[in-house]
């Protein structure tokens, strides 16, 4: 999954067909945190806004040692560091960033082509969110019906 | 005697016009009477039976409430359909639903029950509503004085109240739409007042053979996000923001309150998600209406007890913040 991550994060990946990292990503401690970890790094290189977090103290500590480190031709330095920036081109970046803020504003919004055409609400279809309403608005006299099916034990 | 006849017979428009414009008080008063009858609910002590009808839909309902130390405590025992017992003290509501083999316990916020249907901040209904005076009935064996609360827009429902001439207790309320047909009615059938303060009443009937489950669907913390609903119909304001855990689904479904005061009106947010059949168009039924849209990759649904297009334009006034 790791592999599958940075595959997407690298541009190697079509954004559009990623939507089982997504899900994993978001479910998963252990991916989720990769997802992070490879944005703060993206973070330090690009020397743009902070996130707080121990990995990204310890890059910063780094950095200040060795600030030439973020310049192109600071390759032949490359320590523990650079060795992984040569699979973040400006390029595949651009791609993370767009990821990124896909991920944020709205994943889902990704597959809206792959979402059937809206049809019209028939008879129950809405029933759940009528019930809903009446549970939790104010002034709701219609809460006595409450005979639609929704709530836990059903 | 005829000048005697011709005089009453003079004097009859007069009398009649009298009769049908007496009881014109000003404004003020009846706002005044309002304010009686939105504390008399929440202060007075009553027992009593009351009834509400939706379409074909009915349901009997048994009240308990009691003022003491500051604090309401009431019970109400739905009597017909599923069994059902609500609590409340203040603002915290227990809800006791029988569902097929176990009994499970919701746990709502304040919400304004019957009798206590008119907030006691009068203020944004004042901008919503003007007041008049119909006239005088009887309910539930006591005399009420019924006041019209007719909309100053067509974004809303008129009402009409019936408030306890001695007490000022809301005996009966119902909702008319715009040709004055009602669409919902909720009144005591039978009403007394207590002078007993024992709260041995304020406990559910408990079922020994039944597991009791807390219902954990909701997340009643306030939330905000990137969601904006530019231009709300006059008069209505958000009044509150909740999460939904809907079971069987991966993602929480977001609700968006909205209140002109009386009426109330839901936005629910949802992202769509693979699998799920978007909806989109209106439906009317009874009082509430209902309008489905998709947005950006969600799917909107606005319900609430108001008129068609109050639904519909808080629905297209959804947008996203970048």
């Amino acid at each position: 999954m790791k592999q599958q991550l940075s595959a997407l994060v690298d541009g190697e990946v079509d954004v559009e067909r990623c939507e089982h990292i997504f899900l994993a990503a978001k479910s998963t401690g252990e991916v989720a945190q990769a997802w992070r970890d490879y944005h703060v790094i993206r973070d330090v290189i690009r020397d743009d806004c902070w996130i707080e977090s121990e990995m990204t103290s310890r890059i910063m500590a780094r950095l200040d040692d060795e600030p030439t480190m973020l310049a192109p031709q600071a390759m032949a330095a490359a320590d523990k560091v650079t060795h992984i920036r040569p699979r973040f081109s400006k390029y595949s970046w651009s791609i993370a960033a767009s990821v990124a803020a896909a991920f944020f504003v709205g994943m889902f919004v990704l597959n809206q082509p792959e979402i059937a055409a809206p049809t019209q609400i028939a008879d129950n279809d809405t029933d759940e969110y009528v019930v809903a309403h009446h549970n939790y608005a104010p002034n709701s006299a219609t809460y006595y019906m409450h005979n639609v099916a929704y709530n836990a034990g059903e | 005697m005829p000048s005697k006849f011709d005089f009453l017979r003079a004097c009859l428009p007069a009398l009649l016009l009298a009769a049908i414009s007496q009881p014109a008080f000003a404004e003020d008063d009846l706002w005044a009477t309002m304010q009686k009858t939105a504390s008399a609910a929440r202060e007075l002590n009553y027992q009593g039976l009351f009834i509400y009808h939706n379409g074909a839909m009915i349901r009997s309902v048994q009240i308990t409430h009691i003022y003491e130390g500051g604090r309401e405590f009431t019970r109400n025992v739905v009597l017909d359909g599923r069994p059902r017992e609500v609590f409340s003290e203040g603002d915290d509501i227990v809800i006791f639903n029988a569902k097929n083999d176990k009994v499970v316990i919701e746990k709502r916020r304040g919400q304004n029950l019957f009798p206590a249907m008119l907030p006691t901040q009068l203020h944004p209904l004042k901008q919503n509503y003007k007041l008049k005076f119909v006239g005088q009935e009887r309910i539930a064996g006591r005399l009420a004085q019924v006041i019209d609360m007719v909309p100053n827009d067509n974004l809303r429902y008129q009402y009409r109240i019936w408030s306890d001439t001695e007490f000022g207790l809301l005996l009966k309320m119902s909702m008319l739409d715009t040709e004055g047909h009602t669409l919902e009615q909720i009144g005591f059938n039978q009403v007394a007042m207590l002078h007993t303060k024992d709260l041995d009443w304020f406990q559910p009937k408990i079922d020994t053979s039944k597991p009791y489950v807390m219902d954990d669907t909701t997340d009643l913390t306030h939330t905000a996000d990137n969601l904006v609903v530019a231009n709300l119909p006059t008069g209505y304001k958000k009044v509150d923001q909740i999460q939904l855990k809907v079971p069987g689904r991966t993602t929480q479904v977001q609700q968006l309150i909205f209140s002109d005061g009386l009426a109330s009106v839901s936005l629910f947010v949802e992202p769509m998600v693979k699998g799920m059949q978007p909806r989109v168009g209106k439906k009317t039924m009874g009082s509430t209406n209902v309008y489905a849209h998709v947005l950006n990759g969600y799917q909107l649904v606005v319900v609430g007890e108001v008129p068609a297009q109050t639904v519909e334009q808080i629905a297209q006034q959804v947008t996203f913040k970048k």
